[in-house]
């Protein structure tokens, strides 16, 4: 299982400030999932050409779309 | 009445038209197989018994009369409580929401009233369309009628456990991962995810907007059809189905193969980790059967099956958050726990995330519609595993394997799952029929074919 980029310490804090109340086990579940999110994300971020890629497409896709 | 299981919706219309059959009895036998079947099953959250047996008599009145109004005219048809009832309580699943009473109808159930349809009642749903399987939910999972120990899929939990148990004819799930598709697969049905914006979303409690889909599920692909018939269509209410129209028609559903071509996507599911080797087995005796049936068979390769997988699920995970934070932060004691885990995990994604998985998305839209340019059709496997026993299921299962639903959700692509088999313990198999968007009618035509060549509609679930 990946770990989370961020340190549990800091995670708890994120977590506060997002207005999210958890109870500590679930945080600590919470963490762990985390890193595999994590790691999903590094697939969506290191895949060549998508940056290149625009969202939405136009400004006529986005006005009359 | 000699009718001891509810005949296909096909068959109950052609009996209901030629005065065989009255949509009264239809609905005494699936009401009469509710009370004996599903206090086990728990595919219901509410059942409309009463008004259910008095639209069925005003139907059977007006059919009388001369007045039929279509294939769905005195159907018994039951919804996700996703699915906003006018005056009939609709409660995603979720304690949040147990006492809410919509005023209006969703766009789909309008229009299934028009054809004439009865809405039977409301079916489980994990709770707001992602908390599921979860034992402390506000509505424990419905169980499996293959075997009730093993999970019955979801989001649609409901849907799918009705329609294999013959407790309704007809089922209307949502599908945002593959929340038709799953249930459909594990319970043996099939299930039909329309091409994104065919089918309204308007009065559906959004999990993902970018995300979800509507969709027929029945124990046949021609009653899925039948059904998508009635709930497709522009809706002004709803930009996403502005322009939105299904090439072909979609009935009657024509069952000749010959000369579409069909590309078998094996990587999906053929690997390391991915499908098991009666799932791999499943799609291969499928794909021969479509060769047998007269289409030209094709290996086709699509992009790795994590690179879908992964921006699906930071999509949906981001708009989820989004849309339900208000209760989550206020309430989270009154969801269950993995809804509250699976919900929170959306708010540590930055924009940046959510921005590069929809860029991603465009790419892999097009890898996608590039790989198809020489086949009207794909096929894959429906699920890469069989459903493990409902408790051993874990809060952050979905992070951690790839999901084969999951690409038709993020291309838009319509995807049909239909039963392929059984395996050795006796669960059904199933493979996904997809096409390019606005195929539908090809997926359909496809599911229709192999069902009626395959012997697995004869077999139902022993209660």
């Amino acid at each position: 299982m990946p770990d989370s980029p961020l340190p549990l310490e800091t995670f708890r804090a994120q977590a506060k400030s997002l207005g999210l109340t958890i109870a500590e086990p679930e945080l600590l579940e919470l963490h762990a999932a985390h890193g595999d999110l994590a790691a999903l994300l590094q697939r969506i971020h290191a895949h060549p050409g998508a940056a290149a890629e625009l969202w939405p497409e136009s400004i006529v896709e986005a006005w009359e779309g | 009445m000699a009718l001891e299981f509810p005949p296909t919706i096909a068959d109950a219309a052609r009996d209901i038209a030629a005065g065989t059959l009255s949509p009264v009895d239809l609905v005494e036998l699936c009401l009469a197989r509710i009370a004996q079947f599903d206090p086990g099953l728990r595919s219901y959250l509410l059942v409309r018994a009463d008004e259910a047996r008095r639209e069925a008599r005003a139907a059977a009145d007006e059919i009388r009369r001369g007045l039929l109004r279509g294939k769905l005219h005195g159907i018994p048809i039951a919804l996700k409580d996703a699915i906003d009832t006018a005056g009939v309580r609709t409660t995603i699943g979720s304690r949040v929401f147990a006492d809410r009473v919509p005023t209006h109808d969703a766009e789909l159930v309008a229009r299934l009233k028009r054809a004439g349809a009865i809405i039977l009642g409301k079916l489980e749903c994990h709770e707001f369309c992602l908390g599921g399987p979860a034992l402390d939910a506000f509505a424990p999972p419905a169980r499996n009628p293959w075997n009730i120990e093993v999970y019955a899929g979801g989001s649609s939990s409901g849907a799918g456990v009705a329609i294999a148990a013959g407790l309704c004819l007809g089922a209307i799930g949502t599908d945002t991962g593959g929340s038709v598709r799953i249930p459909a697969a594990f319970n043996g049905i099939s299930g039909h995810k329309p091409t994104y914006g065919l089918v309204s979303n308007h009065g559906i409690h959004p999990l993902s907007q970018s995300l979800d889909h509507p969709g027929p599920m029945a124990w046949t692909s021609e009653d899925c059809a039948l059904m998508l018939a009635a709930i497709m269509g522009a809706d002004p209410k709803d930009r996403a189905t502005h322009g939105v129209q299904a090439r072909g028609a979609l009935m009657p559903l024509d069952a000749r193969l010959a000369g579409l071509r069909i590309g078998v996507i094996r990587n999906f599911s053929d690997g390391p980790d991915l499908g098991t080797p009666e799932v791999n087995a499943s799609l291969d005796a499928a794909a021969t059967e479509l060769g047998g049936l007269g289409a030209k068979v094709t290996t086709l390769k699509l992009p790795d099956l994590w690179e879908y997988t992964a921006c699906n699920s930071v999509i949906m995970s981001s708009e989820a958050f989004m849309n339900n934070a208000p209760w989550l932060r206020a309430t989270p004691d009154r969801v269950s726990s993995f809804t509250r885990g699976r919900m929170f995990l959306g708010a540590f994604l930055r924009a940046e995330d959510y921005l590069e998985a929809q860029r991603l998305r465009r790419s892999l839209i097009r890898a996608t519609r590039d790989a198809m340019r020489d086949v009207d059709a794909i096929i894959c496997a429906g699920m890469l595993a069989p459903p493990p026993p409902v408790t051993s299921m874990q809060k952050f299962y979905y992070l951690r394997r790839p999901l084969i639903t999951a690409p038709f959700n993020l291309t838009g692509m319509p995807a049909l799952s239909v039963c392929s088999g059984f395996d050795s313990s006796g669960l059904p198999l199933a493979i996904q029929i997809a096409a390019r968007p606005l195929d539908d009618a090809i997926c359909l035509r496809i599911g229709h074919a192999y069902e009626r060549a395959t012997p697995w509609r004869g077999r139902r679930p022993s209660l």
